[in-house]
């Protein structure tokens, strides 16, 4: 009997010390961030945001800005920034996340972009460069030129040079989603010349800073000489790249903590100087509240792509910091399948659906605070933007419309993703109200993509005009409402159309452009092709434990780590 | 001993063979084209869809296609690449299983070093208040949702009083929220079966002579009614391994521990089925090794047990635990 | 569990004093009759749901979202401007729904592969066996998971997932009591008398598994609902506007600190009806194995 007991309890003790004893090498050193920064007394006003951040024109180009004198807090600061966003915590293959744009924050602190979208400082936001001098296509229309400033150099020593460019962009475009995007550059007959590099174009679109925006710049040498195609881009040791911080510990999927390099060769611009925190550690999370919980209790400084309820939540208590939203550009469209999906191929079912659709309860329900009423197809924030392009709301004669047709009582079948789901059940119940069933069906973003995919598996589809981050150009939305798409519920065959697409992404003024804009937001009118249902926006906070004193970026899913300021 | 072992280990690779079989099949059915998934949304030509299709294998049968996998498996250990992050499945299961089986272990030690004793208590004070309390309450606990009692358990102690952290497993303190939700389910199932396979004990004869020969009652317990009492509670607990583990994929996205239940929900959410398959084998191989644990306990308790093991009768004996399992 | 019996009227006889003895023995118990009473109100409230229910579950009023509970809304409104009861109430319907038809698929597959296995013996049994090893192996709620996932969300896909999940446990459950039954002298009197292996199991065999099963139903109806609200967690399940509550718990996380009876009452929902369907599945199970009562 007791020879049974002990055994029991031997056994009970060995597992719990196996569980307890070997600890946790893997988890996050969780910072003491509050103490630590109490220390520093660095006066949070004299941290000037972001002196000078240089605009890089088309044609133009402008001289390095002036030195500012930056308060440095006296004690090393950590900051943990903890997100929602999938793979927030990824692989640093930037070629292979070519397309998951949220993948990239993190990376931005360790690599340097070709451009990428910058607030100014009047507040503007525009294209910016770390490491160019000048970018522009020429005015034959005919080759990308890319002008590197000297001493670019990354973590390794090694400088960068124009193959590293050519390199990067090659590989970026040779994942099969770019394929098409990149097809403009002829990268075999590419050249460098000292610090300039030219690539020459196949064909030239007037959004071509869209195409390469985000691209980040990787060392080629180096990972050719560490095993090329074998390379192991999960590996933080072999993280090679030009930016003011280097990887030192990743935790696939928990964290990754970035060291400030000392040797970073920016040393004397504004942007070395808002580079502040000497640790920053981002953390993904998969539930937003977890998340929120932990930085009411100062474990995160910072949240990215917090919800509209945390948002309200975060603005309504001064305890919890700052909450700033900043506009995704992007108007999310409810997109009618015309050519698949019988019913919807009669322009007037597809104007009552309009006409039956209430853009504000859509947009309270699916963003609240995080939304706003559209002007149109594009964003207000958009330079391509121009008012009264939206359908107007009146469900009785929605109603009687559909009974005179005779569509009264159909079922159309609309799969969409979870990120829209409140939306979609919204206005689910809105077609119900007009005479129209919606057989809904709310799966995962890939298991969507799979039936959106299938030409007829759905009528309809919630798309956002644009990636964040982009100066309103609708890249996505355009890429996909027209002829060349796989997505068969997004695709239109319509001649007309597809004309006015390919005129506006190859337009070659903004002023061209808005005008080709215009014409098809009328001719969407008067079709309805899709409902512009709300321009959201994205929202960040930070500030809570008083580390983290300003952020400056574009939106969340873009962000810029490295200007965190702290006091 | 040996032998007993050498046997359970033989019966588990056709157990293990069979679990990769359906999983590689149900994948199969899942919606979605890898292949497409690979390509991305953006154009591509018949020729590039080909030649992917062709690079991940799968313009080969089912059957030369399940063959090759279950090679590479059974050779390799080989689970194939992620479709998210290109890397080795086998990867990413190592860096998690850790944190994962520390965490299911440790729920299973506190529900048993917990559960058992106050299953006696309870058992021995039947039908008195504190009996009727400990049972309501183990019933109660047995009702409530994991997810449910997970989140309120972070607005609670993180969100509200402030005592104990949300997510992470860096300290002492991380663990007592994730292992005490993770534990509940099973814990309240241990003191009902600890209780009632007690009180069923108390009741037989040879407990009563020992009595009636004027024992001790604390003597009587312990050393005669315990011993039987826990055999069926051993096999719940045994049971509870798998419960335990499964609730992980929830357990740990609330708590935000990257381990191989989050591991699951996200490849899940991006239908990555490699690591849906590996995160399925490895844990079937973790229950099947648990069991066997719970197989060798049974056997030191009791010889009987064994030897009807050894002599391939052994479902007979373990019907009656099953019953009260599936009962529990 | 009705023990051996010569005449088939007597057997009858015998079993219907059976059962009244054991809903003598369940009246006593006042736990599983609070089990009992409320699993009785859970099914006529799911039955009678248009009925009771104060609002449509499906019909919006944005203007007057996540209101709190008042006397117009007694649980409040949900994100869509839903009545939060309502739902509930057309949720339970679902809930049980789902959780039933699971239970009567892995009853239906799990009990006759389970009698068969037992009845046969031999190959065909460790067949069997084996099958059910490599289900159980696979924990319940991971295999749930698969299976949503293969076959799409909706009432029918979740049932079966979850049906499936269950199966093993009914098999051994069955196959345990066909093993004590079959060499039973009214069964091999059956035998004897020509009658073939079906008609054994069907009117021999499994009638005589009804106590386990009927105990095993009870509890899993409840372990079943906690499981689909597992599956709406992960982003499986039913479909909207569907309003199981699951999915209505679900779609509580957002609000989970700022508008508490989204996730509270359809946490108390689910929790209750596992309260009622457990506390009355334990006494079932007391009452129909009477030497644990004195």
């Amino acid at each position: 009997m007791k020879k049974f007991l002990s055994l029991l309890l031997v056994l009970a003790m060995c597992l719990s010390l196996a569980a307890c004893g070997s600890g946790s090498p893997s988890a996050a050193p969780t910072s003491n961030a509050p103490a630590e920064a109490s220390g520093a007394e660095a006066p949070a006003d004299n941290a000037a945001p972001a002196a000078d951040a240089p605009t890089i024109e088309a044609e133009e180009q402008e001289a390095p800005p002036a030195e500012e004198e930056i308060a440095v807090p006296t004690e090393p600061v950590t900051v943990t920034i903890g997100s929602t966003y999938p793979r927030f915590v990824g692989v640093f293959d930037m070629a292979q996340i070519a397309n998951d744009q949220i993948a990239l924050p993190a990376g931005y602190l360790a690599f340097d972009t070709i451009i990428r979208m910058e607030v100014l400082d009047d507040g503007t936001e525009d294209y910016y460069s770390d490491i160019l001098e000048d970018i522009y296509v020429t005015d034959d229309q005919k080759s990308l030129v890319m002008v590197l400033k000297p001493g670019v150099t990354f973590s390794n020593g090694e400088e960068m040079d124009g193959y590293d460019l050519i390199w990067s962009l090659q590989r970026k475009g040779s994942h099969p989603r770019l394929m098409g995007d990149y097809g403009m550059f002829d990268f075999e007959n590419a050249t460098v010349d000292g610090y300039t590099t030219t690539i020459p174009l196949n064909s030239y679109r007037g959004d071509w800073r869209v195409v390469i925006e985000a691209a980040v710049v990787m060392n080629k040498d180096w990972i050719e000489q560490n095993g090329g195609d074998s390379f192991d881009y999960t590996n933080p040791e072999l993280v090679c790249g030009s930016g003011p911080y280097k990887v030192t510990e990743y935790v696939a999927d928990d964290h990754v903590t970035y060291e400030k390099r000392d040797d970073w060769w920016q040393k004397d611009t504004a942007s070395a100087a808002v580079a502040q925190p000497q640790t920053i550690i981002t953390k993904s999370y998969a539930d937003s509240s977890t998340m929120l919980v932990d930085y009411q209790n100062g474990v995160l400084d910072a949240i990215l792509g917090i919800t509209e309820t945390q948002y309200t939540q975060i603005q309504n208590d001064p305890a919890l910091g700052t909450a700033t939203a900043k506009s995704s550009k992007s108007v999310v469209e409810l997109i009618m399948d015309v050519d698949n999906t019988p019913e919807l191929a009669d322009v007037e079912l597809r104007k009552a659906i309009a006409m039956g659709t209430n853009i504000d309860d859509l947009l309270i329900v699916g963003y609240g605070a995080l939304g706003t009423r559209p002007v149109g197809m594009f964003a207000a924030s958009s330079q391509f933007s121009s008012e009264g392009y939206t359908f107007d709301y009146d469900p009785e004669a929605a109603a009687a419309k559909i009974k005179e047709l005779g569509y009264e009582g159909i079922t159309l079948p609309f799969i969409c993703d979870v990120g829209n789901s409140g939306m979609a059940e919204v206005w689910q119940e809105q077609m119900r109200q007009i005479g129209i069933n919606i057989d809904l069906q709310v799966y995962d973003v890939m298991t969507c993509i799979q039936y959106w995919l299938q030409p007829g598996a759905t009528a309809f589809q919630f798309q956002g005009s644009e990636n964040a981050n982009v100066p309103g150009d609708p890249s996505t939305l355009l890429s996909n409402m027209c002829q060349t798409t796989d997505l068969a519920c997004m695709r239109k065959e319509n001649p007309e159309w597809n004309d006015i697409v390919v005129r506006a992404r190859n337009g070659a003024t903004t002023e061209e452009r808005r005008e080709i804009y215009e014409e098809m937001q009328q001719f969407n009118l008067d079709n309805a092709y899709c409902v512009p249902v709300v321009e959201w926006l994205s929202a960040y906070a930070y500030g809570a434990d008083g580390v983290v004193k300003d952020m400056i970026m574009v939106a969340p899913e873009s962000c810029n780590l490295r200007r965190i300021l702290v006091g | 001993m040996l032998k007993f072992i050498g046997k359970r280990l033989l019966v588990m690779i056709p157990v293990l063979l069979g679990v990769l079989i359906i999983v590689y099949a149900l994948s199969c059915f899942m919606p979605g084209d890898p292949v497409i998934n690979k390509l991305g949304t953006q154009s591509y030509t018949q020729e590039q869809y080909d030649a992917m299709e062709h690079q991940l294998g799968l313009d080969q049968p089912f059957v030369v296609r399940l063959g090759s996998y279950l090679w590479g498996v059974v050779t390799r250990l080989d689970l194939g690449e992620s479709y998210a992050t290109n890397r080795p499945v086998t990867e990413s299961l190592a860096q998690r299983i850790g944190v994962s089986i520390r965490l299911g272990l440790m729920s299973l030690c506190l529900a048993a070093l917990l559960g058992i004793p106050v299953g006696i208590f309870s058992a021995v004070k039947q039908n008195t208040i504190p009996d009727y309390t400990i049972t309501t309450l183990s019933i109660i606990l047995a009702s409530l949702p994991g997810f449910w009692l997970a989140m309120e358990a972070i607005l609670i102690f993180a969100a509200k009083l402030h005592v104990l952290p949300a997510s992470g497993l860096t300290s002492w303190k991380h663990y007592i929220l994730p292992v005490a939700c993770a534990s509940m389910m099973t814990l309240a199932s241990l003191v009902r079966m600890t209780r009632s396979s007690m009180l069923e004990v108390i009741r037989q004869d040879y407990i009563r002579t020992a009595r009636s020969k004027g024992m001790k009652e604390k003597r009587v317990i312990f050393k005669h009614a315990l011993k039987n009492a826990l055999i069926p509670v051993i096999t719940v607990l045994g049971n509870q391994v798998g419960m335990v583990v499964g609730g992980s994929i929830i357990i740990e996205t609330i708590f935000n521990i990257p381990g191989m239940g989050s591991l699951m929900l996200s490849a899940i959410n991006q239908r990555d089925y490699p690591v849906i398959m590996g995160v399925t084998l490895v844990t079937s191989v973790f229950v099947c090794v648990c069991n066997l644990a719970v197989d060798l306990v049974y056997s030191l308790v009791d010889p009987q047990i064994r030897s009807q093991f050894t002599s391939g009768k052994k479902r007979a004996r373990k019907e009656k635990p099953a019953r009260e399992e599936a009962a529990a | 569990m009705s023990r051996k019996k010569d005449t088939a009227s007597g057997e009858q006889l015998r079993k219907s004093s059976q059962w009244r003895d054991v809903w003598i023995r369940l009246r006593r118990n006042k736990l599983a009759m609070v089990g009992m009473v409320i699993a009785v109100l859970l099914a006529l409230m799911a039955i009678f749901a248009p009925l009771i229910a104060p609002y449509d579950y499906q019909v919006q009023d944005v203007a007057h979202r996540l209101q709190m509970p008042s006397r117009d809304h007694l649980m409040g409104t949900d994100n869509m401007g839903r009545d939060i009861l309502s739902r509930l109430i057309y949720g339970g319907r679902i809930s049980l729904l789902v959780s039933l038809l699971a239970v009567i698929v892995s009853l239906v597959f799990g009990g006759l592969l389970g009698a068969v296995s037992g009845y046969m013996g031999g190959k065909v049994d460790s067949i069997i066996m084996r099958l059910m090893d490599i289900l159980m192996a696979i924990p319940g709620i991971l295999l749930a998971v698969c299976i949503s996932a293969a076959l799409g969300g909706g009432v029918w896909q979740t049932a079966l997932a979850i049906a499936v999940a269950g199966i093993a446990g009914v098999c051994r459950l069955v196959r345990g009591q066909t093993l004590t039954l079959r060499n039973q002298e009214y069964i091999e009197a059956a035998r004897a008398s020509g009658s073939g292996t079906l008609r054994i199991l069907l009117s021999n065999i499994i009638p005589n598994c009804l106590a386990p099963i009927i105990v095993n139903t009870t509890m899993s109806i409840g372990g079943n609902i906690m499981m689909i609200s597992a599956l709406s967690f992960v982003g499986l399940g039913v479909q909207p506007p569907i309003p199981e509550w699951g999915a209505i718990l679900n779609s509580g996380r957002e609000y989970v600190s700022t508008f508490w009876p989204l996730i509270t009452f359809p946490g108390i929902a689910i929790a209750l009806t596992m309260f009622g369907f457990n506390v009355f599945g334990d006494g079932l199970r007391d009452a129909l194995d009477p030497k644990l009562k004195q």
